[in-house]
């Protein structure tokens, strides 16, 4: 506990300097913004804020990237209150009871409620992460070759089975982003793979590259059919963004029990904040004695899972700060932001730069207080921004993408690659290829085939070294649960009446 | 084609390639002994599998509903796709050339014409304001280095 509160207050010192501090603002600011806009999520976000980063030293550089991401989940759920519209996956449920609440002229409530929820789940989030932390690095800390292969093989497996959609896709994707991964001067033995010949690709594929043109780019090409959708919103009717004492004691449950089901539910690799919203939205369905009043407005909908949302952001940053393997799509470019400024995430962060780790960690709690600060008092002029039609917003989200990437490594050869990039997630997207598995596969593919070639190398070539490291078996055995678990899930939805298009996929 | 049957083939056909490029990956006696063909043999592997799994699955299924690119439907989307594309490809090429500005501007007169189509002055002022406040934010508060090209000498700053 001692050692805790003194890593915390070393955090609280990088935290609270006026610099960070301005960042947080900032990040959580444009985080918010973005997050709110329909179609963009916090990955978006972060990937085309990533060139604000450029230029700042590491800690600032994740303290303003956090921000952008839980900023991000403070402001998903704006558009689904005020438009039925959520701004991303996660705030598909907030749909369900915060647009029937402003209907019934409670969208002042609605959007206090969704604000003060996200801010006790961030706060509740960020004390599990402080207990989390710590003991994971340091487990990770003993970790060999076999425990990182089998690691990364559960932390695939669990984000195909927990993606949306095929484990075949999901396979597929992965297969797709491995070998994106292999492209280039092979770091164990020089062998140049799969460059075709293109000297540019020798360096590799530099993967922050591949996920400005999937998370920025592609997210515009998606939005390209709906460009002149005009949402009609009449500030005035909102009234005053505050919620009633009776309203506020409704929700206090579901907070506390959305905040820790989110926060566990990020850890997770790969099951993101879709998953805990839409859990916390069950379980408060089944613990209330009047279900019925789900779906027409009842604050509990609304309040359990906008906890879990923000909650689940400070989980996804455990694996990502102590194993360095990103728990969703916004930590896995966050964490290749970080790799480009020369920081690898891991448990040797916590050794090496406690104060990187714990500065962001440290940074959560200004950050919650500040978005609080900027989502109730300036709820309805940030509704205001919903007015801004598609067609202005999607260039400037163009020239964010393609100027980040020009930042990257000022090779004019990387806007092909971004381009590219961008054709291929929306082609993927129509396929109904899941992009997250793709995505972690890319990053994690050179650490993957490394684990893999020296666990065999010190096993003299024999598989048997997975299965007889405890920890490794541990994670295979995780891994095979997590398959076993998304068969089950699949082969009770195909016994399910489908719709066409679920058929076709 | 249905979906599914479109994503194995294209699985199949991708895997086999690369299978077929890991096959000319050359191998030298020094470095670790599994070598470096190993591990994208096992991708192929994979991806070849997991292509004629969902082949198979889409053979199995009762109902199967035809997949489309639509690229006559959408055919103007894929169209501004292609076109942000080519705009942002030869945004790349002449940035050093043309300098970040003038590069900038013409991007996002480009973009901004694809997509609010038809209101000229409010595109322009789009790009003027992007390419200034961003030139200002990262060259001059955030000290980032981007060429200058053709106005080199005007900048005042």
């Amino acid at each position: 506990m001692e050692a805790i509160l003194h890593n915390l207050g070393l955090g609280l010192e990088v935290a609270l300097t006026p610099n960070n501090i301005m960042w947080v603002f900032i990040g959580g600011l444009l985080g918010t913004i973005i997050g709110m806009l329909p179609g963009l999520g916090p990955a978006t976000g972060v990937a085309v804020l990533i060139p604000i980063t450029y230029g700042m030293n590491p800690a600032t550089a994740l303290i303003t990237m956090s921000a952008v991401y839980y900023g991000a989940m403070f402001g998903g759920s704006r558009a689904s209150i005020m438009i039925n519209t959520p701004g991303d996956a996660s705030a598909i449920v907030s749909c369900f009871d915060g647009y029937p609440m402003a209907k019934k002229g409670k969208a002042g409530s609605a959007l206090a409620i969704s604000a003060i929820a996200s801010f006790v789940g961030g706060m509740i989030g960020m004390v599990c992460l402080v207990f989390f932390t710590e003991p994971v690095a340091a487990m990770a800390l003993k970790f060999g070759p076999a425990e990182k292969f089998s690691l990364m093989l559960f932390a695939l497996t669990a984000t195909i089975t927990l993606s949306e959609g095929s484990i075949l896709k999901g396979f597929i994707a992965m297969g797709i982003g491995f070998m994106l991964a292999t492209i280039g001067i092979d770091g164990q033995s020089g062998a140049i793979r799969f460059t075709m010949g293109i000297d540019d690709l020798q360096d590799g594929i530099d993967f922050l590259v591949v996920m400005i043109g999937l998370y920025a780019v592609t997210e515009v090409f998606k939005n390209f059919s709906a460009m002149d959708v005009k949402y009609d919103i009449d500030a005035k009717s909102i009234g005053r963004v505050w919620v009633s004492w009776p309203d506020f004691k409704k929700s206090i449950g579901p907070m506390l029990r959305g905040s820790p089901l989110g926060f566990l539910i990020g850890v997770l690799p790969g099951a993101g904040g879709t998953i805990a919203t839409f859990l916390s939205y069950a379980v408060e369905k089944s613990v209330t004695k009047k279900p019925a009043e789900f779906g027409k407005g009842a604050i509990q909908g609304l309040a359990g899972p906008e906890a879990a949302n923000n909650a689940c952001s400070c989980g996804a940053l455990v694996p990502l700060l102590t194993l360095g393997i990103p728990g969703s799509g916004t930590a896995a470019v966050m964490l290749g932001a970080l790799m480009m400024l020369g920081v690898r995430p891991g448990p040797i962060l916590f050794e090496q730069h406690p104060e990187i780790a714990w500065g962001v960690i440290a940074s959560m709690l200004v950050g919650n207080i500040m978005l609080l600060m900027i989502n109730l008092p300036l709820a309805v002029p940030l509704v205001r921004l919903l007015k801004i039609p598609q067609r202005i917003m999607l260039p400037l989200i163009l020239g964010m993408g393609y100027m980040g990437t020009y930042f990257l490594n000022y090779a004019s050869f990387d806007f092909i690659l971004v381009s590219l990039a961008a054709l291929a997630g929306y082609m993927l997207v129509k396929l109904s290829i899941p992009i997250p598995p793709m995505v972690l596969a890319l990053i994690l593919g050179g650490m993957t085939e490394q684990s893999f070639r020296n666990s065999l190398t010190i096993a003299n070539g024999s598989l048997s070294i997975f299965w007889e490291q405890p920890i490794s078996l541990a994670f295979l055995v995780l891994a095979a649960i997590s398959l076993v678990y998304a068969l089950n899930k699949q082969k009770k939805l195909m016994k399910m009446p489908s719709t066409p298009e679920e058929e076709a996929d | 084609m249905t979906k599914n049957s479109t994503t194995g083939w294209f699985a199949v056909v991708l895997g086999a390639f690369y299978l077929f490029g890991t096959t000319l990956v050359p191998i030298f006696d020094a470095g670790d002994q599994t070598g470096p063909r190993a591990f994208p043999y096992l991708v192929s592997a994979v991806v070849i599998l997991s292509g004629l799994g969902l082949l198979v699955k889409d053979w199995r299924s009762a109902k199967r509903v035809p997949f489309s690119w639509g690229f006559s439907t959408d055919r103007a989307i894929w169209l501004k796709i292609l076109a942000t594309m080519v705009a942002g490809i030869v945004y790349g090429l002449v940035l050093d050339s043309l300098g970040y500005l003038i590069a900038t501007f013409l991007f996002m007169v480009a973009v901004s014409e694809l997509i609010n189509v038809g209101r000229h002055a409010q595109n322009l002022v789009i790009a003027v304001a992007f390419s200034l406040v961003t030139f200002i934010s990262f060259a001059l508060i955030l000290k980032l280095s981007l060429p200058r090209g053709l106005l080199g000498g005007i900048l005042p700053f």
